[in-house]
């Protein structure tokens, strides 16, 4: 940076290109690589059942109003509680308001799809009864939420404590977003929490201008599926006895049905291929930069080589010339994340809730991007001993004299 | 001491036709230890590469290059490191200092390489930029420095492993008459410390300084001057 005639100028725009591409690679293969792990995480799925019917005027399509529903969920509640006490219902609709979840103890609406999870919209109703008019008033306030919620929340009874936050909106007094989060003795607990938002995502795949749940009734629960169809069945036929064809299935083998198959499989495959292309820009970025600085600092290199100092000190020079690049590139990432998905909303990125999430519990998740980090690391590790050991093989007075 | 022994040297042409122009043509030399020896020439007579070959910066294409006795084509490229570390110090024209290096590091640079304490480096750094009346510059970059502070910084950093031989390429290129007199002093001294000295140079007036001067022409070298100028 010395010498600002025109060759340098370029050499800098040339280094900022680089950077940039290296730094969109890094970024986007590591929310990619990520995502698609999350994306391919079916935990969530177990004891999740959805009803469905094909006829189009089926009550639990048409006829659902809030009231019979509430009655609906009412009887199942009652009914299965006994079974298992951890089992909540919702039923996830949208209408021009945008999305809504229903729970035994409330309704919980939403404009925005991700902050909804149907195995915690009973829970969440429960709060906002309890604490409407506070919440209304102290947006965003703080709640500490129940041992029974946080049991249900997170299905075991290593609980320390749960929080729960909600923002209300000022126009039309609904809740925008919630956070909840716990902290726990077993590890399973805080990753369930950091899941939500991928999970949610799941119930719409991919393409959110289908909603393919809409009318169908959505259960997570430990009691017996059959029993669940049969107190559905009851219940529906006393609206419409000539209801027949009430279906219960897991509602991760409703995603592997033939259609849905095809549209989970279409995703899964364009997130591997975008993440395959982010992985090789992200390598292409790491060697362009490698490349220029080695060019840029081609006269050091021979030089070091001129005076008879050790390849392997060449080598570890070159490293350091790399090491604030890929700090720069690290904290600009964060900061990219922290201010486009703040920690206080629930549209959390997923590189950050797994930040989140280390100080509860080390996941596989985070130990597989740690992996692919280490790895990344590697292949510029591995870049760099091929680059000085190819300008080893030159006569040291060419790299030096070699400037560009 | 130095042999050299019908040392030839090509370059490839760079014009389409493939082929080679002779840079060095069965060039013999010998320098003894403690010799000031100059090897005069105009520019592109081959004066800079014959200077690199000697300080293993390239190789031959013929010939035989013998080093204190051991023959230079035997030797592994770590080997050859470690003789351009220890036993030469480099002075070039354009100085080819560490730009974003302070003096003092340039100096130490080389020091820090052959496993001298801190201590014992900062000693003989300030003692060594003391010599080429440097001292008062120590924390400056090149680039704060005149062409003559900055050769005599090169000249401070070619001593710092107390090398053998220095092997010194137009030190005096790009100064003006005062400072090549001043670096020639600096040279000078050195030899008389007992430091051989082969410096290159298309400026045939300094030959006072040297034992021994060469011409070199066309890649052939000739012996211009046996006048002995200082006892060896």
């Amino acid at each position: 940076m010395y010498r600002q005639d025109g060759i340098e100028k370029a050499r800098i725009i040339l280094l900022v290109c680089q950077l940039s591409l290296s730094l969109i690679g890094v970024i986007t293969s590591c929310a990619l690589t990520i995502g698609i792990i999350q994306f391919f995480d079916y935990d969530w799925y177990d004891d999740l059942y959805i009803i469905t019917s094909s006829r189009s005027n089926h009550p639990l399509i048409t006829g659902w109003g809030i009231d019979l529903n509430d009655i609906l969920l009412d009887e199942l509640s009652e009914k299965i509680a006994v079974v298992d006490e951890t089992a909540t219902f919702a039923r996830l609709y949208r209408n021009w308001g945008g999305y809504h979840a229903y729970g035994p103890n409330g309704e919980f609406r939403s404009n925005r799809l991700a902050q909804m999870d149907a195995s915690l919209v009973a829970e969440i109703g429960l709060m906002n009864l309890q604490l409407d008019s506070y919440l209304l008033e102290n947006a965003p306030a703080r709640v500490l939420v129940s041992r029974y919620f946080a049991q249900t929340l997170f299905g075991h009874e290593d609980v320390l404590g749960a929080q729960i936050q909600l923002r209300s909106s000022e126009d039309d007094h609904t809740y925008e977003t919630f956070t909840i989060c716990g902290t726990f003795d077993d590890h399973q607990g805080s990753q369930r929490y950091l899941d939500i938002n991928s999970e949610i995502l799941l119930l719409d795949p991919l393409s959110n201008h289908d909603f393919r749940e809409v009318g169908n009734l959505i259960i997570k629960t430990k009691a017996k599926a059959e029993s669940v169809l049969a107190i559905t069945m009851e219940y529906v036929r006393g609206i419409n006895r000539f209801v027949e064809d009430l279906n219960i299935q897991p509602y991760k083998v409703f995603l592997q049905s033939e259609v849905e198959l095809f549209n989970v499989f279409s995703g899964a495959i364009t997130l591997w291929f975008l993440s395959g292309i982010a992985i090789i820009l992200t390598v292409i970025g790491m060697v362009l930069v490698l490349s220029g600085k080695i060019a840029e600092g081609h006269f050091q290199i021979g030089l070091h080589y001129v005076l008879g100092i050790a390849p392997r000190t060449v080598r570890r020079t070159i490293i350091l010339w790399l090491l604030p690049l890929l700090l720069l590139a690290l904290v600009i990432a964060l900061v990219i994340a922290l201010i486009l998905f703040p920690t206080t909303a629930t549209g959390v990125i997923s590189m950050t809730r797994e930040l989140m999430g280390m100080q509860y519990s080390m996941s596989w998740l985070i130990t597989a991007a740690f992996i692919i980090g280490a790895g990344m690391l590697l292949i510029v590790y591995l870049v760099t001993s091929y680059a000085t050991w190819k300008i080893t093989r030159i006569e040291p007075i060419v790299a030096v004299q070699k400037r560009i | 001491m130095i042999i050299l022994e019908n040392v030839v040297k090509n370059y490839p042409t760079r014009n389409l036709e493939p082929g080679y122009v002779s840079v060095l043509n069965k060039v013999n030399l010998t320098v003894e230890s403690g010799q000031f020896v100059q090897i005069v020439g105009p520019s592109g007579s081959g004066k800079s590469t014959l200077l690199y070959i000697l300080g293993l910066l390239m190789s031959i294409d013929e010939g035989r290059y013998i080093l204190n006795g051991q023959d230079t084509a035997k030797m592994s490229a770590h080997e050859k490191q470690e003789i351009r570390l220890q036993t030469f110090g480099f002075v070039f024209q354009d100085y080819w200092l560490f730009e974003r290096f302070t003096v003092r590091q340039n100096v130490e640079y080389p020091l820090k390489h052959v496993g001298i304490k801190k201590e014992e480096r900062r000693k003989r750094v300030e003692l060594l930029l003391e010599k080429v009346g440097l001292s008062e510059r120590m924390d400056f970059y090149p680039s704060m420095l005149s062409g003559g502070e900055q050769q005599r910084v090169a000249i401070a950093r070619a001593l710092a492993n107390n090398p053998s031989v220095i092997l010194a390429d137009e030190p005096t290129g790009n100064l003006d008459k005062t400072m090549t007199h001043k670096i020639m002093e600096l040279l000078k001294n050195l030899n008389q410390e007992g430091v051989t000295i082969v410096m290159v140079t298309h400026d045939e007036n300094l030959h006072q300084y040297a034992h021994v001067v060469y011409r070199l022409d066309d890649g052939v070298l000739v012996e211009k001057n046996m006048q002995l100028k200082h006892s060896v």
